[in-house]
């Protein structure tokens, strides 16, 4: 018999959907409706910037949190397990997928880098370069702070999101 | 002040706004299946993120070529929200992390400058053949 309490699927795509929305809805407010309420569309491309990287930085910190509560509860009793478990997908898909996801975006950069290159090319460069070299590193900070390396950095949680 | 009523409260602003929150919950949702479909079949949830984010990419680059970008609602719903939802910086940026520090450098290669020249190649590819359609049609 399975110790597991996993979330069902509805449960876990409905997690996924808030957090995306909220997260996009920050995104929103930084991005677009703060430049434009300055008067300072510019300063939509560095605002994209601060928000990929703090997004990175704070899903490094969670994935080295969640990670260490994995651990935790691999070694945990039965009934540590068996919440825990549940906490960990609870938070991977609320905050991790839908927050983090949602606030973050690649398409954005990549629009940016493109459109932006025509009207200010060094500006864009400099962006650019920043966010693919900073954001990576930001997450390597965030699992540094958290002070939990993933065990399997490159893949996923072995057992988070699945059925048992 | 810095935030005025009328800045903020116009119905752009407002159809913009909801279009990017519905669009992002369901782009949010096709990306986490995406990823999970990934690493099911290939053990490789990087493999999915990298797809997600190529897909948004194409997305945002229709929607600029077919001019649907001048309609706020449209803009928020497909650019902001659904291709934003889509995409994801954050789990790129962890998935990259975790390749540097197993010291898997062909994999960051991937992921980074590989991934954002394919990604700026869809985005010029498309935009140069709409614009090579809509020059066929209005000469």
């Amino acid at each position: 018999m399975s110790t597991h309490r996993t979330l069902r699927l509805w449960q876990r795509l409905a997690l996924v959907a808030v957090g995306g929305a909220l997260g996009a809805a920050l995104r929103f407010v930084v991005t677009v409706a703060l430049p434009d309420a300055a008067r300072e569309p510019w300063l939509a491309a560095p605002a994209l910037l601060a928000v990929n990287l703090s997004g990175a930085l704070v899903a490094g910190f969670l994935r080295g949190i969640l990670e260490q509560a994995q651990t935790r509860g691999r070694v945990g009793g039965r009934g540590v397990h068996q919440n825990l478990h549940r906490d960990i997908e609870w938070a991977e898909a609320f905050f991790l997928v839908g927050l983090c996801g949602g606030y973050t975006s690649y398409s954005a950069f990549v629009a940016g880098a493109v459109e932006g290159w025509h009207a200010s090319p060094v500006l864009t460069a400099s962006l650019t370069v920043a966010t693919l070299v900073f954001a990576p590193l930001a997450a390597l900070v965030g699992m540094h702070v958290s002070g939990g390396y993933p065990a399997r950095p490159a893949g996923p949680t072995p057992d988070v999101g699945r059925k048992t | 002040m810095f935030l005025a009523a009328g800045d903020i409260f116009d119905f752009d602003f407002a159809m913009n706004f909801g279009g990017a929150i519905v669009g992002a919950a369901i782009g949010s949702v096709v990306r986490d299946r995406v990823v999970h479909f990934a690493r099911e079949r290939w053990e490789r949830a990087d493999l999915g993120v990298l797809a997600v984010n190529l897909a948004a990419c194409v997305v945002v680059a229709l929607v600029f070529a077919c001019g649907a970008a001048a309609s706020s609602a449209l803009h928020g719903l497909l650019v902001l929200g659904f291709a934003g939802g889509l995409s994801t910086w954050s789990s790129l940026a962890v998935d990259v992390a975790g390749m540097i520090r197993e010291r898997r450098w062909k994999r960051v290669a991937l992921h980074i400058p590989v991934a954002f020249a394919c990604a700026v190649a869809i985005f010029l590819a498309i935009s140069w053949l709409a614009s090579g359609h809509s020059q066929g049609v209005n000469p």
